[in-house]
């Protein structure tokens, strides 16, 4: 569910995109500086107070080591050991293969959804304009849902002690275990497909809506069939919306945490503490209490996913053109 | 069924679990006498966090008979008190008290966060079990009072013993043969239960067989996660792993109580705040269970674990010696005892003091057991079997997170015992050098 609004609202690039070069007072010259200047400030006030303190903070912190002594009961001392933890965390073996975990997870369950997205888009875009907006408000419903509460839903269905789904098979001898291996994936890959599908084919419906309809018209008298138009008229003109929902959903999936975290509480076993990165995170942070690691670990996330998504808009976007 | 207790659960967003834990707390205590008069002059207000049931009835009792002494209540009940608590600190605003279980009274001493209260609490000490004592004086400094405690003993089906001709098990070769008699019975049946997410487990066996994973020695830490005690306990999760002899359902699941309920694991170990939970959740098996001593490792060295619950005294606190004063009234006076073990209080608290006779009969539940076996007998034998060589390290809540990770690699059959222990012993010892603090590995 962080797939989008969560994203949508910080984009890690962001940060580099500075708008404070782009108001700066020298270029404009003079007094409409200040005017333009002060229009901006709201803005720039909030920036400054949920971006650039914060990730300020957390950077300084990044640098720091709790030190104790003698028994290590009594009054700890925070010193300053560089980039001392940086190096811990480029070595972190969990660390980076949660990294990879989510990453390899991430991509097959994204094009699984977004396959599934484009197609019902599709299929709406072929019907009467009625159906459409029931369809959408249908499949919208996973998406209003709260994480927490369609995961404790999801959570109930496949909890190996109380799942309705268990009983079911019982009755029959069979049963089936949704964790362990490639059941995990599975299981989780199913959540969160299911949260995501209504959002990303709202995003492409809309799309495919905005398309001029003589391009249709022109396809039809060529002698082309509805699927025909599809693949070679309507897919090609809204890959603009594909990749920007795929990098949506990349970088959701680098940040996935409630789902497994609430998955954890039934398949323990399966779903490690250090399943995905923000998991390990928090783990530090929270359980082990290292805050100062914790601080470094998302420095390096953060950084990761920026790159990720700027290599991932380059290569699609020359793809494209 | 070891402990929901402790971080293990921070994830507890399902509010069924958050009524599970609201249960385990509490606080105990002797006392009565005012031996120690307080070294601080004037009109004090002190305040105290807690989120358990019926303390906040107690400290009105308290500041009737302590005009000097006012105690304000802050019911602090909530997932991220700890959080909350460490904030206030830091920000120079935490209360004089706290309640806290012993695991994070330990962090929260690590991380300088509490006062030392070891000469005005002296007076106090001798009211408590020595092993008690013991978790609020991490590193031989006290930092708190005790509240209560939670001794482990058995809980059997009785019933389902008797249909597979297995007696309650005496020694923990005793469960696992008694484990591998049932299994031939039926093969569905386990007569454990080890959860992926919980290491307690090995905690307990751990503490029950003698081990130290931690022992202050002068001012160094010896780290022993690889002694004899440490592998005799480390050995028996491996059998019962090997042989398929236990259930691994996760205490965060929300139908973890079917387990037993349905008969599919048929034997657990548990603890005094846990025994009222059981009448609402075992309607199946009401009736059919039957108290027993925890299994021993040694029949000549009865020992048991448990998990303590604190009083914690925070930094800044400007009346260390009333803070101390007031804890140990609520957690050992006979006044106060007598309320809150009243199962009409809502507490769960069994307390901590050496003498728990008079408070034991209350809080068994009538309605789980079979009458067969003296429960009351049972638990005071636990509460004063309760081993106390077990003691908690600075960085115990780092060790724990850590243990965490390998011990579902265990559950999973992919990483032996032993050579999770052996990687604890290196990591700990490392991690402690790594923060300044002086550790060597003990064997």
């Amino acid at each position: 569910m962080e797939t989008s609004v969560s994203t949508l609202t910080r984009p890690p690039t962001a940060a580099t995109d500075s708008p404070v070069r782009r108001s700066s007072p020298r270029r404009a010259g003079g007094r409409g500086a200040w005017k333009g200047l002060l229009f901006a400030l709201p803005f720039l006030v909030g920036f400054l107070a949920t971006y650039v303190v914060p990730i300020g903070f957390a950077f300084n912190q990044s640098l720091q080591e709790k030190k104790s002594s003698g028994l290590g009961f009594g009054p700890t001392q925070i010193v300053y050991t560089g980039f001392a933890n940086f190096g811990s965390v480029l070595t972190d073996a969990a660390f980076w293969s949660s990294m990879a975990r989510t990453l390899c997870f991430g991509t097959v369950q994204i094009a699984v959804m977004l396959g599934i997205s484009l197609f019902l888009a599709l299929l709406l875009d072929g019907v009467a304009a009625r159906a459409v907006r029931f369809f959408r408000a249908g499949l919208l419903v996973p998406y209003v849902v709260p994480t927490v509460v369609s995961s404790l839903m999801w959570l109930f269905l496949y909890s190996p002690t109380g799942s309705p789904l268990h009983d079911m098979l019982a009755r029959v001898d069979l049963d089936f275990d949704f964790f362990g291996g490639l059941n995990t994936y599975l299981s989780l890959g199913n959540l969160l497909t299911w949260q995501g599908i209504g959002f990303n084919m709202i995003l492409i419906s809309a799309s495919l809506q905005a398309l001029p309809r003589e391009l249709y018209e022109a396809a039809r008298l060529d002698g082309a069939r509805e699927w025909r138009i599809a693949w070679s008229v309507k897919i090609p003109n809204i890959t603009g919306i594909l990749v920007l929902t795929g990098m949506f959903s990349l970088i959701g999936r680098l940040q996935l945490f409630a789902e497994p975290l609430l998955l954890r509480q039934i398949a323990p076993e399966s779903i490690n503490t250090d399943f995905t990165p923000m998991m390990e995170i928090y783990d530090k942070a929270f359980k082990a209490g290292n805050y100062q690691y914790a601080a470094a670990e998302s420095l390096v996330l953060a950084v990761v996913t920026g790159i990720l998504a700027f290599v991932f808009y380059r290569i699609t976007n020359r793809k494209m053109s | 069924m070891s402990h929901f207790r402790s971080s293990a659960l921070a994830t507890a967003t399902a509010a069924s679990l958050c009524l599970v834990l609201a249960a385990c707390s509490g606080s105990t205590g002797t006392g009565g006498d005012t031996a120690a008069s307080p070294s601080t002059k004037g009109k004090a207000t002190l305040e105290f966090w807690s989120w358990t049931e019926g303390v906040e009835a107690q400290v009105k009792v308290w500041n009737k008979e302590h005009p000097e002494t006012q105690v304000k209540f802050v019911n602090a009940a909530g997932d991220t008190v700890y959080q909350k608590l460490r904030a206030a600190v830091n920000a120079g605003t935490a209360p004089c008290l706290s309640k806290m279980d012993g695991m994070n009274l330990a962090n929260f001493a690590a991380d300088g966060l509490l006062t030392d209260i070891t000469k005005v609490a002296a007076p106090y000490k001798g009211k408590y079990t020595p092993a008690a004592w013991n978790a609020v004086s991490p590193g031989g400094t006290t930092f708190g009072i005790p509240m209560g405690s939670s001794p482990l003993f058995t809980a059997y089906r009785a019933d389902l013993f008797q249909k597979y001709g297995i007696e309650a098990p005496k020694t923990w070769d005793d469960v696992i043969a008694a484990g591998k008699k049932a299994q031939k019975e039926n093969k569905n049946v386990k007569i454990f239960n080890m959860a992926g997410e919980d290491p307690s487990t090995l905690v307990d066996l751990s503490w029950q067989a003698g081990a130290q994973w931690y022992k202050a020695d002068g001012d160094r830490w010896v780290v022993d996660f690889t002694s004899p005690e440490a592998l005799k306990a480390g050995d028996v999760v491996q059998q019962l792993v090997d042989d398929n002899l236990a259930s691994s359902a996760s205490y965060a699941d929300p139908g973890v109580f079917k387990t037993w309920d349905l008969g599919k694991t048929i034997m657990m170990t548990t603890s005094t705040w846990q025994l009222p939970i059981y009448d609402t959740n075992f309607p199946k098996s009401k009736g059919k269970w039957q108290l027993a001593d925890a299994p021993l490792f040694d029949t000549a060295q009865p020992r048991t674990s448990s998990s303590f619950d604190t009083t914690g005294v925070l930094k800044g606190c400007k009346y260390p010696d009333r803070a101390a004063e007031f804890a140990a009234w609520l957690s050992s006076s006979k006044e106060s005892l007598t309320t809150l073990t009243d199962p009409a209080s809502k507490s769960g608290l069994f307390p901590a003091v050496k003498d728990v006779s008079p408070y034991v009969d209350k809080i068994i539940p009538t309605e789980m057991f079979n009458g067969k076996s003296d429960s009351a007998e049972v638990i005071t034998t636990a509460a004063s079997r309760v081993g106390d060589q077990w003691q908690y390290g600075p960085n115990y809540a780092a060790m724990y997170s850590e243990m965490q990770k390998q011990w579902g690699k265990v559950m999973k059959g992919e990483l032996k015992v032993k050579d999770m222990l052996a990687s604890l012993q290196k990591w700990t010892v490392d991690d402690l050098n790594g923060k300044g603090i002086n550790a060597v590995a003990g064997s």
